[in-house]
């Protein structure tokens, strides 16, 4: 069973400020889907059981370094020499 | 027939103007959408501008592609430059899209007309449409029933006849549920074939985009528009796409088809069981056989998805940290302060949810208990797939267990909207393609049948379809739905 102090340590973990109430509510629920995942465990996946992979189909590009397509200020309206972002308050 | 080609016929011939088209459909979500809530932004500046044009290249006699002039919707979380794309989310409430999705730009190319951005469960996390920040989506066919998800805005502006169609993200179903739900088409095509440019991400390896329809026609239209390799999506399959509309074929006779015994369990409503069994004897009729045989690994395909696509969810969804993108909560007094306010106040119930599933499975205490052994059962069902495609040409199930559900009834607990998604999940973790049509007018509401091929097999899918719709007699379909 998965303990409030556990959640309260996941949303630390995601920076997500949780409160008290949401906790409580997210408890059994949470607690209810991790059980149910259980069942994976009756799916033999022992190595015998899993055939090799086959190289797929799809071909990749070649993994060399090489200058961007795209210029980042294309994506960042508000770009000087650098992201602009607002000023933390 | 197509809606997509007897629209475009009447352009063609002058009888119908563009114009007249895109002013009627604004007419039609004037009227309906405050009942049916499908639209998060209207485009109608734009929309009549375009068609004013379109007008103007008709009269002139110019060659233009299928889709000219066609009203379409987008989902919020594809991005069409220089409007908004929220996600359904309140921290995404105010970004504008600096750019143009691959498959907006695709549409734009042929001059389809957007319409406006359409309702979605909070980034694509649900199967209602119930979790959308801004409002909930009705199902058009019953208003005290939900549209289904996580594209239900799609779905309820097609079935609505706000748009002709509509683009939506499949990443477990959210496509195919919302068509079952909502009485029309659904395609997810298959992983790779469509690009994800420009798609917010919720589970890489997962999302898809696709068409939501009327007629098999229309998807295989919107299909052939969007489809192909682009070099701006890593996983963008280089296969050339065939033209899907010009290759339709509804001759199917001798096509094998499996149904998987597992969903079609004593799980299943009683109603969709029957629709599901009248639909494989009409197929019968087109010379199709079928039978009924065993995925084991399918018992385990729900947990492994709420496995996997929350770990991966927690990860992409990382990025709304307030710094780069949307809200940002004020009066705090560190950054650390202010990444845990924003997303705490910005994201809601259904995200954290999921977002602290995936931390917890991917934390180091429990990595291999959880994420490893999705991945391995992940493994499993594809290979299942696999060995199943060795004996059968298509793979039919119910699109769900059950037909659209009351709103708010399974408000309380989400594990039980996360079980319905047994039939759709599968395909999403094999990268399959399905397509989901209605078995028949069901009295009072529609089941969706869904239909699986092997990896870039859209064309099977398409061809079965249209067989299908022809002997299921969609105009009565049509007919009952828009009344």
């Amino acid at each position: 069973m998965i303990s409030i102090d556990e959640l309260k340590k996941m949303a630390q973990l995601a920076n997500l400020a949780i409160t008290n109430e949401q906790l409580v509510a997210f408890q059994p629920q949470i607690d209810a889907i991790l059980d149910h995942m259980s069942d994976l465990n009756d799916v033999d996946t022992s190595p015998d059981r899993l055939t090799p992979i086959h190289p797929s189909p799809c071909h990749m590009r070649e993994d060399i370094p090489r200058q961007s397509n795209l210029s980042p200020q294309l994506n960042a309206p508000q770009w000087e020499g650098g992201f602009v972002v607002p000023q933390l308050s | 027939m197509s809606v997509i080609q007897s629209m475009a016929n009447q352009y063609r011939s002058g009888q119908r103007r563009v114009s007249d088209t895109i002013q009627s459909r604004l007419a039609t979500i004037t009227q309906q959408d405050p009942t049916i809530r499908a639209f998060l932004s209207v485009h109608t500046d734009q929309a009549l501008a375009q068609a004013a044009t379109l007008d103007q290249w008709f009269k002139e006699g110019r060659e233009l592609p299928l889709l000219a002039g066609i009203p379409l919707a987008i989902k919020d979380n594809i991005h069409v430059k220089n409007t908004p794309t929220t996600c359904a989310s309140k921290l995404l409430q105010h970004f504008i899209a600096p750019y143009h999705a691959t498959v907006t730009e695709r549409l734009l190319n042929q001059h389809a007309i957007i319409m406006g951005k359409v309702n979605m469960d909070e980034f694509a996390m649900g199967s209602s449409t119930e979790n959308s920040a801004f409002q909930i989506t009705r199902n058009p066919v019953d208003p005290s029933r939900v549209p289904g998800g996580s594209s239900g805005g799609s779905a309820a502006a097609v079935a609505a006849n706000m748009v002709v169609g509509s683009l939506g993200s499949d990443t477990g179903g959210s496509i195919r549920q919302p068509a079952s739900f909502c009485g029309i088409v659904g395609f997810k095509p298959t992983y790779g074939r469509v690009s994800r440019y420009g798609l917010v991400a919720f589970a890489s390896s997962l999302d898809q985009i696709g068409p939501l329809t009327r007629t098999v026609e229309d998807s295989a239209i919107m299909l052939d528009a969007i489809c192909g390799h682009d070099p701006l999506d890593s996983t963008s399959s280089p296969r050339p796409t065939p033209s899907f509309f010009t290759q339709l074929n509804p001759d199917v006779s001798g096509l094998k088809v499996g149904v998987p015994r597992e969903l079609i369990s004593e799980h299943v409503m009683p109603e969709v069981r029957e629709s599901v069994m009248a639909a494989l004897d009409r197929l019968i009729t087109q010379g199709v056989s079928w039978e009924f045989f065993s995925m084991p690994s399918l018992k385990a395909a729900v947990s492994t998805y709420y496995i996997i696509a929350p770990a991966e969810a927690s990860s992409n969804l990382a990025r709304f940290d307030g710094v780069r993108y949307g809200h940002r909560a004020d009066g705090c007094a560190t950054v650390k302060e202010m990444m845990q306010a924003t997303r705490g106040d910005g994201f809601g119930d259904e995200v954290k949810r999921r977002i602290m599933i995936g931390t917890y499975c991917l934390s180091s205490g429990y990595y291999d208990a959880y994420y490893n052994k999705a991945q391995a059962v992940r493994r499993v069902i594809q290979q299942e797939f696999n060995t199943a495609f060795a004996q059968y040409d298509v793979i039919i199930t119910p699109t769900s267990p059950t037909t659209a559900f009351s709103i708010g009834q399974h408000h309380h607990d989400p594990l039980s909207m996360y079980i319905a998604d047994i039939a759709t999940i599968p395909v999403n973790m094999a990268g399959l393609p399905a397509l989901s049509i209605p078995c028949q007018p069901s009295d009072p509401l529609p089941v969706g049948l869904q239909l699986i091929a092997p990896a870039f097999e859209e064309q099977r899918l398409l061809n079965l379809g249209l067989a299908y719709q022809q002997v299921a007699g969609w105009a009565t379909l049509l007919e009952v739905h828009n009344a």
